[in-house]
């Protein structure tokens, strides 16, 4: 039997007259890695603050069995959300702050934090407000990776972030965290870097989940192929679900129909999630 | 527990300069003045020496019962080695020690450690109006440097979390002012103590002085837990708007609890200072400066059958112990209770 850890059945939030998250239904059982996707305003954040009993909401929404509304305290031992690069207390120093995460998680592994911090360039007794956002985010993943927590939430973690950093970021995730028995969430607007690290995306355009299925599945369905000018027509009739021109040549996208009907105009590829994402906001 | 201390100590760590360092600079600031002005001299009782020498003001001295002088005046002089001598128009010279007798040194061990105690409250005082802006800060600074959602990552509840704030900052910053009041008072009457000697005073007891400074520190203790009590309300009030107000917590809080009563009085006052809606409204006011408290205490210090006057210790405990029967002090209790959920409740609900 799956271990569904998140299970949500319309699922919806709103602020006053705007419904920043429609009803939404979702399941999500462990061991996957979950990209969440949309534009800015789409509604990620709002559907992550209400996994993470941050804002309450309409609908039914269980998180490790519980109401994360009215459960946050207890659901927190087993969720760890990292929000953003900038939500560590600027006041604090590092390793007060290590003291009391190990005073108020029974799950936290401070010698494992340690261990880790001290294979960067953070000092343990410097400021948050001293540090880079890099050794910032360093401190914030140091802290999540020691908390044996069974999901694990990270909203646009590397804003603001260089290419080496956000790098690092994802391969601590994957060799220090993620196992098959637990999930993370990611919302990021660097698709393509966490792209490979996903076993499944969750697109979210207007509050609408407008997609939600497996990388494989993904690769399966949609596929995309270059097509020559003088076939176009013949491929327009396949109705594809998003067409690019560019230097010459028109990319089409198609949902669903077999390769081998496609490979007459070409070989036909996988399609990138951030193409997949225009193409399904067409 | 192991979880709310910690909170504690996260709160005092971030409001360390408020609660702690605070009380501290301030008490040294005291001590040094005061150490400063025992050395030049010039205030070695708390009064100018001069004032001897003149006769209108010797009366205020002799108010004191420091010497047994009319209102002559008398030439007074201090010695090399800090002796002082007081000399009448008649040519007769006493020490000072010879112009004091045995009720006039019972006084003075009686006295000296309620002045001291007086001078010591800065810190004390100080810490009551910081609080309120560190309180006013408390759950709106999470949200501003977005520092909140970092906590809730923590298995920490809401209520714990308002609690804990609470606790730290009106509990422990208010005690620990008074534990700074308590050694600066030590340390000024010791410098008092001392004075008394170098001037040549003789017969004052120091351990009774210091026993009575003991049982003034016991009546501070309990008068300020019976303090907070009578404020918790208004402190509770302060944690809720602190979890609400979207800017300026202290002006959103405090506002009300000001600008409403004032708008009342220009525009229904009719002189009655009785009026039950004008009470009502300076009341949380008056908690604030613990006037439910004090209302109809008697002093601190009250002649005895033999005049020599002692400290009403059982008196004001007594009389601090009666407000534990006053219906309005556990109904302020109560609503603190409902501030503090609602303020837990608020910040439950909202990320930032």
């Amino acid at each position: 039997m799956t271990d569904v850890l998140i299970s949500a059945k319309g699922l919806a939030k709103s602020y006053g007259q705007k419904q920043a998250l429609k009803p939404t239904d979702l399941e999500v059982p462990a061991g996957r890695i979950v990209g969440v996707i949309g534009a800015n305003g789409a509604g990620k954040s709002t559907l992550l603050n209400c996994l993470l009993g941050l804002s309450n909401y309409d609908g039914e929404l269980q998180v490790m069995g519980m109401n994360p509304l009215m459960q946050r305290a207890k659901l927190m031992e087993q969720v760890c959300f990292i929000a953003d690069v900038a939500t560590l207390p600027r006041w604090a120093k590092v390793a007060d702050l290590l003291d009391w995460v190990a005073g108020l998680h029974p799950k936290f592994d401070q010698a494992k934090a340690i261990a880790r911090l001290k294979t960067t360039t953070v000092q343990l007794n410097a400021r948050i407000k001293a540090l880079s956002k890099g050794m910032i985010v360093q401190v914030h993943l140091a802290i999540a990776l020691a908390i044996d927590a069974r999901i694990l939430v990270l909203d646009e973690p590397t804003l603001g972030l260089d290419i080496v950093n956000r790098r690092g970021f994802y391969d601590a995730i994957l060799s220090d965290f993620f196992d098959e028995t637990r999930t993370v969430i990611i919302t990021t607007h660097q698709v393509d870097e966490v792209e490979p690290i996903l076993s499944h995306a969750i697109f979210i355009r207007d509050g609408s989940v407008t997609l939600d299925a497996a990388m494989d599945d993904i690769a399966e369905r949609f596929l995309a192929v270059d097509v020559l000018d003088n076939q176009k027509a013949e491929a327009e009739a396949l109705k594809p679900l998003y067409s690019r021109s560019l230097l010459g040549r028109t990319t089409y996208v198609f949902d669903n129909v077999p390769a081998d009907k496609l490979r007459g105009f070409g070989e036909p590829r996988r399609v990138g999630l951030a193409d997949l994402f225009v193409a399904l906001a067409q | 527990m192991n979880k709310f201390l910690t909170l504690i100590r996260r709160d005092l760590a971030d409001n360390r300069g408020a609660l702690i360092t605070t009380p501290i600079v301030i008490a040294a600031i005291m001590l040094v003045v005061t150490l400063f002005a025992s050395l030049t001299g010039n205030a070695r009782f708390g009064f100018d020496p001069e004032d001897f020498a003149n006769g209108r003001n010797g009366a205020a001295v002799e108010g004191k019962a420091y010497i047994d002088t009319g209102s002559e005046a008398v030439a007074v002089r201090r010695g090399p080695d800090g002796k002082v001598t007081i000399t009448r128009p008649n040519g007769e010279t006493k020490t000072l020690d010879e112009t004091m007798d045995a009720k006039a040194k019972a006084t003075i061990e009686t006295v000296l450690p309620v002045g001291t105690a007086a001078a010591s409250l800065l810190p004390l005082g100080i810490a009551g109006i910081a609080i309120l802006f560190v309180l006013a800060g408390a759950l709106h600074d999470e949200r501003k440097d977005r520092s909140i959602l970092f906590w809730k990552s923590m298995p920490v509840s809401d209520l714990e979390t308002a609690a804990a704030k609470l606790v730290s900052i009106v509990g422990i910053g208010l005690f620990f002012a008074l534990a700074v009041t308590i050694v600066l008072n030590v340390a000024m009457t010791t410098i008092a103590v001392m004075t008394l000697g170098n001037v040549g005073i003789t017969g004052v007891s120091a351990s009774t002085v210091y026993l009575n400074g003991v049982k003034l520190w016991v009546v501070m203790a309990v008068a300020l837990l019976i303090y907070i009590g009578w404020a918790l309300p208004v402190y509770g009030w302060v944690s809720l708007v602190s979890a609400w107000a979207p800017k300026a917590p202290f002006i959103a809080a405090f506002a009300p609890l000001f600008v409403v009563p004032l708008v009342y009085m220009a525009i229904s006052f009719r002189g009655n200072e009785h009026d039950p809606i004008l009470s009502a409204l300076w009341e949380p006011a008056g908690r604030l400066i613990g006037e439910p408290m004090f209302h109809e205490m008697t002093g601190v210090v009250e002649k005895s059958q033999d005049h020599i006057p002692t400290i009403q210790v059982d008196a004001m405990l007594a009389h601090l112990a009666a407000n534990l029967g006053q219906p309005g002090f556990w109904a302020g209790l109560v609503l603190a209770a409902g501030f503090i959920y609602a303020a837990s409740e608020i910040r439950r609900r909202r990320a930032l």
